[in-house]
C-alpha cells in the first residue's frame, strides 16, 4: 500500500530528526494512518504547556491531505473548541503530494506560535487578540496553565 | 468606503495567500535549495523504474508515483492537475502573476492514466473551461450537452470603468439570447430559461423578492445561507455575495455594482450615501456619523478639486483647441484616400461601442 510505505519512511525520518516542537510521537503498529503527538510551542502564551494532537492520514495519502485535530483544549484564534484547525497547506485545494508531514507539522507549530487573527476560526478570540492583546495574553496563559499537558522536561 | 464583500470562493484565495506566507517563513532551507535543481524524487518510496519529467516546469518524479497521482486527482475531480511539488519554481512564479501553477498537459495526462480514465479527465477539463470562461455555457435543455458560445463579450474586465462615479459603469453583463447549435433552443444567458426578450428574468426576479422560493434543494449550503440572510445575490449579475463584516454599502467584486445590503437598492450614483438618511434603511449603514461626514467631505473636496483643476486649465484648453482642430483638419486633408477610409471605418466602429458602454 502506497500510504503505508510512505508513512513508515516519514515516521522514521521524523523520529530521527528529533524535532523539539513535536515530541512523544505514538503510532499504533496496526494502524499507521493515525499518529498522536505532543506540540511544544516556544512563544508566549503557549510556552506554558504542551498540546496533544492527532493526525489522520487518508488511505489515499499522499494524494489526499492528512487531517489534524487538537486533543488538548487551546485558547487560540485559529483553533476551535472542537480542536479543528484551519491549516492552508493541508486544505484540499492547496495540497501537494510532495509535501512531507514534517513540513505540515512545522507549519502547524508556526501557526500555534504566531496566531493569524486575519483568518480566524474563533472570531471572538481573534478580536480580543487584535484589540486587547494584553487581555488575550492573560486569558490564554491562564487557559494554557489550566488545560494543557505538561511540557517534557528535556 | 466600499462595504466589505466576499464572493464565494474567497476563502480559497485567503488560503493561498496564507500558504505563500507560511512557505516564505517556515520551510527548511534544504528544501528551498531543491527548487532550482529539479532533482528527481518519489512521492511514495519505491524501486525506481522510470522517471517522468513535467514539461512545463521540468520537475522530475517517479513515473509510477505520477500515475497514481494523476489517477487519484481525476477520481477526486481535481482538474487541471498541477505539479505535485509545492516548491516547484514555476508554481511560485506563476502564483504571483496569474494565480496559476505548473500544470500537466493533456498529452502528459494521456500517458499517465489508463484509457478508461482519460475520457473522465477530458470531461472534467471541459467542465472547468466552461465554468471559467464567461463566454461559454452549457445548453440548459435536459439531455442536450452542447457548449454554447455567447455572441457579445461578457468579460467582467470591461465593466471596470468608474471614476468618482463620473462615468457610468459599462454593463456588458446584460442578458442576451443564446441559440444552441445542436437543438436550436434559444435561451437567456442569465436565467437559462427560454429567451424572454426585454422583460426581466422571471426566475431571478422571483428569487430576489423571496429567497425561500428558491428552496429546490434544502440542503444546498448557499440556499440555507441565503435564507439566513448571510448571502445575497448581486442585484445586477446575480453572483452570490457573503457579508461577514463591514458596512451595508456593498460593491460586487464581479460587476462592480454598488448596492445597499438591506434593500438591494442601487448606490452607484449615491456618492453622498444619502440613501441611509431616510426611508427603511435609515441609520443602518453601520458607520458612525463622524465617518459619514468625513466621507462626504472627501467626496465634496474631490469634486471641488476637479472643478478647480478644470477652471485653471480651461484657458489652456481654449488656447489649445484651435490648434487641435487645425491639426486634425490638416491631417485629414493630407491623408491618402485609403487611410481616410480606414479612419472613417474605425470611428464608425468606435462610436457605437462607446455609446453602448455608457448606457
Amino acid at each position: 500500500m502506497a500510504a503505508t510505505r510512505r508513512l513508515h519512511k516519514e515516521l522514521e525520518d521524523i523520529k530521527k530528526s528529533g524535532l523539539k516542537s513535536f515530541r512523544d510521537i505514538q503510532v499504533d503498529e496496526q494502524n499507521i494512518l493515525t499518529w498522536h503527538g505532543l506540540i511544544v510551542p516556544e512563544n508566549a502564551p503557549y510556552n506554558k504547556g504542551a498540546f496533544r494532537i492527532e493526525i489522520n492520514f487518508p488511505a489515499e495519502y499522499p494524494f489526499k491531505p492528512p487531517k489534524i485535530a487538537f486533543k488538548t483544549k487551546i485558547y487560540h484564534p485559529n483553533i476551535d473548541e472542537k480542536g479543528q484547525v484551519c491549516l492552508p497547506i493541508i486544505s484540499a485545494e492547496n495540497w501537494k503530494p510532495a509535501t512531507k508531514t514534517d513540513q505540515v507539522i512545522q507549519a502547524l507549530v508556526a501557526l500555534v506560535n504566531d496566531p493569524e487573527p486575519e483568518h480566524p476560526l474563533r472570531a471572538d478570540l481573534a478580536e480580543e487578540y487584535s484589540k486587547d492583546k494584553k487581555k488575550f495574553m492573560k486569558n490564554a496563559e491562564e487557559f494554557t496553565k489550566k488545560n494543557s499537558e505538561k511540557r517534557p522536561s528535556d | 468606503m466600499p462595504g466589505l464583500n466576499k464572493i464565494i470562493g474567497h476563502h480559497q484565495s485567503l488560503n493561498s495567500s496564507k500558504t505563500e506566507k507560511s512557505e516564505k517563513w517556515h520551510w527548511p532551507r534544504w528544501l528551498k535549495k531543491r527548487k532550482s535543481t529539479h532533482s528527481s524524487s518519489h512521492l511514495v518510496p519505491s524501486v525506481p523504474n522510470e522517471w517522468f519529467t513535467i514539461e512545463t516546469c521540468g520537475c522530475k518524479f517517479c513515473r509510477q508515483c505520477m500515475e497514481m497521482y494523476a489517477h487519484c486527482s481525476i477520481r477526486s475531480g481535481n482538474v487541471p492537475i498541477s505539479c505535485p511539488d509545492a516548491h516547484c519554481s514555476l508554481n511560485d512564479q506563476s502564483k504571483n502573476k496569474q494565480g496559476g501553477s505548473s500544470q500537466l498537459s493533456r498529452n502528459e495526462v494521456r500517458q499517465l492514466v489508463p484509457n478508461d480514465v482519460f475520457p473522465l479527465y477530458l470531461r472534467l477539463q471541459l467542465n472547468t473551461e466552461v465554468a471559467v470562461d464567461p463566454r461559454l455555457m452549457w445548453c440548459p435543455r435536459p439531455g442536450c450537452e452542447t457548449v454554447c458560445t455567447l455572441t457579445e463579450d461578457v468579460s467582467p474586465k470591461k465593466t471596470k470603468r468608474k471614476f468618482f462615479g463620473l462615468f457610468t459603469i459599462s454593463r456588458n453583463q446584460r442578458n442576451q439570447a443564446v441559440v444552441c447549435s445542436s437543438c436550436q433552443f434559444s435561451f437567456c444567458s442569465q436565467c437559462k430559461t427560454p429567451w424572454h426578450f426585454d422583460t426581466p428574468c422571471p426566475s431571478l426576479s422571483r428569487l430576489l423578492s423571496d429567497p425561500n422560493k428558491n428552496a429546490q434543494d434544502p440542503d444546498d449550503p448557499i440556499v440555507l445561507l441565503e435564507r439566513d440572510g448571510h448571502i445575497k445575490r448581486c442585484p445586477f449579475c446575480q453572483v452570490p455575495i457573503e457579508r461577514d463584516d463591514g458596512c451595508a454599502q456593498m460593491m460586487c467584486k464581479n460587476c462592480r455594482h454598488v448596492f445597499c445590503w438591506f434593500c438591494l437598492a442601487s448606490l452607484d450614483d449615491d456618492f453622498m450615501l444619502r440613501h441611509y438618511d431616510t426611508g427603511p434603511c435609515r441609520s443602518r449603514l453601520g458607520h458612525s456619523r463622524i465617518s459619514v461626514v468625513w466621507h462626504r467631505t472627501q467626496v465634496v473636496s474631490a469634486f471641488l478639486g476637479l472643478g478647480v483643476l478644470f477652471l485653471v486649465t480651461s484657458p489652456l484648453l481654449l488656447l489649445a483647441s484651435p490648434c487641435f482642430f487645425c491639426w486634425r483638419h490638416h491631417s485629414q486633408k493630407t491623408d491618402s484616400s485609403l487611410v481616410r477610409s480606414n479612419l472613417d471605418s474605425t470611428t464608425a466602429k468606435f462610436v457605437p461601442s462607446s455609446t453602448q458602454e455608457h448606457l
